[in-house]
């Protein structure tokens, strides 16, 4: 108990004494999962939007694969990753391996398929009738469509959130691509890992605690704009 | 604005059974039309083929602007508006939602705001205007989307029972509103409804369809006067069950 309520203690101070190697995890950390989910954002979006408004050929295969890619385990998707952009890889001439760039991607391809799978179920389920509406109200099919997707756009906000959660929390695959390199490639996750294995809980529990804070801010911000019915 | 709706010998089935036995009739500008008739007659089916909602098994639709054929397409659909019984409101604002359909049309925020507020004014809907749209009650939905529709000053107008969950004082509004697009727009308006005196109140034409059949159609005064059929007098006498 002692342990942890020392850990707290020390924690909060370095926090609240700005320590330098602390916060530049901390923004290390959300630079990498915020694009990550950027990236993710931008394709799983439209990915999910298309499944759900426009019928083709494998589009049931589709869904499938990203239903079950949802639930990929992270140190698949780092391995995946590493042996696209390692040395002898396909991707390996362009020397991302160990660098946040790979971290991105490594977490880009974990968050994807929970964007656009999320982002499949909200736009699937609004009321078909809202495209007709649109429709005899003068839009093209495009804005038609536009409107199911805007009708859906705080479930699809959910989904991004979802996404970043995910990514904030990911720890395996980033460790295999990124290498926790001090400095470098060191992010919350990683270092909490680390830290917890060396017996050092003071860091581990100061970035625990900024962790919290941050899905706590995320939740706070999604609230606000579920209050707002963000309109469109 | 002069155009004209012509519907003839349409067919539709569902699921082997038909819902449109040869119906052929014509809206024409300037006049509104009612279509009545009993449950299951097929008279929403008859508005959502003409408004080019749902495909028809057999027949043909024909939209003529004077003596020539406007082909389907965009611009036709832009010129036609259509509002079902339980009208859909989008997940935004009233106002939003009026000005939806004049924003897809390109016009600049300066005619957009113009037009929503009149047919808002209009519409006698000024109270609700910022409202959630998704929070109106039934009655206040309709109103909503019978207001969005006035505002597309369409040339044809489809209006699927447009007053059938309002209070006497918002069927006389939704009326005037409804009378407009006739007057002022000259549009060809069709209205389904179950209530034979509002459609004695504001319809020119009347189509009476029984079973997927047109049973008779003519000038209202002529048809609740004197019905030739006698399917139209047991209907107008309320001796048909439905």
């Amino acid at each position: 108990m002692n342990t942890i309520i020392n850990g707290l203690a020390k924690a909060i101070s370095l926090i609240l004494s700005f320590d330098r190697e602390l916060y530049a995890i901390i923004f290390l950390s959300l630079k990498v999962s915020g694009l990550a989910v950027v990236i993710a954002s931008l394709i799983g979006i439209p990915l999910g939007a298309v499944c759900a408004l426009r019928r083709f050929f494998g589009r049931g295969v589709l869904v499938t694969l990203l239903n079950t890619f949802m639930g990929l385990p992270p140190v698949v998707a780092g391995l995946a990753v590493y042996l696209f952009l390692s040395r002898s890889g396909p991707l390996g001439f362009m020397g991302l391996l160990y660098s946040p760039s790979a971290m991105v991607i490594a977490q880009a391809v974990i968050a994807m398929p929970i964007v656009a799978a999320l982002t499949w179920s909200a736009v699937a389920s609004v009321d078909a009738r809202v495209r007709e509406t649109a429709l005899t109200l003068g839009a093209t099919p495009m804005m038609a469509e536009w409107r199911m997707l805007s009708e859906a756009r705080l479930s699809v906000f959910s989904a991004v959130i979802a996404g970043f959660g995910r990514t904030m929390a990911e720890v395996g695959a980033v460790l295999m691509v990124g290498g926790n390199i001090a400095g470098y490639t060191r992010v919350m996750t990683t270092t909490i890992a680390m830290e917890t294995g060396k017996g050092s809980f003071e860091l581990a529990i100061a970035l625990g605690v900024v962790l919290i804070f941050v899905a706590f801010v995320v939740n706070v911000l999604f609230r606000m704009a579920q209050g707002r019915g963000m309109t469109v | 604005m002069s155009m004209s709706v012509m519907v003839g010998g349409l067919n539709k089935s569902y699921a082997g059974r038909r819902a449109l036995d040869g119906v052929s009739c014509v809206f024409e500008p300037g006049i509104i039309t009612a279509v009545v008739g009993p449950n299951g007659s097929g008279k929403t089916t008859l508005l959502r083929i003409a408004a080019m909602l749902e495909s028809m098994d057999g027949g043909s639709v024909a939209y003529t602007d004077g003596d020539s054929a406007v082909q389907p397409g965009l611009s036709l659909m832009r010129r036609v508006t259509y509002v079902s019984q339980a009208p859909v409101l989008f997940n935004t604002s009233v106002r939003e939602n009026i000005a939806y359909g004049l924003k897809a049309r390109g016009l600049t925020k300066h005619e957009v705001a113009l037009r929503v507020d009149e047919a808002i004014a209009t519409g006698g809907i000024g109270h609700l205007s910022e409202s959630d749209a998704r929070r109106l009650s039934g009655g206040e939905a309709q109103r909503v989307a019978l207001v969005r529709a006035y505002a597309l000053k369409p040339e044809a107008a489809f209006l699927d029972e447009p007053t059938s969950n309002l209070d006497p004082s918002g069927v006389a509004a939704m009326e005037a509103l409804i009378m407009r697009m006739r007057d002022e727009d000259g549009a060809a308006v069709v209205i389904v409804t179950h209530n034979i005196f509002q459609a004695r109140r504001i319809a020119d034409r009347v189509v009476f369809l029984h079973e997927g059949r047109v049973v008779e159609s003519g000038g209202a005064p002529e048809f609740f006067a004197s019905p030739q059929n006698g399917l139209t007098r047991r209907f107008l006498s309320g001796e048909m069950a439905y």
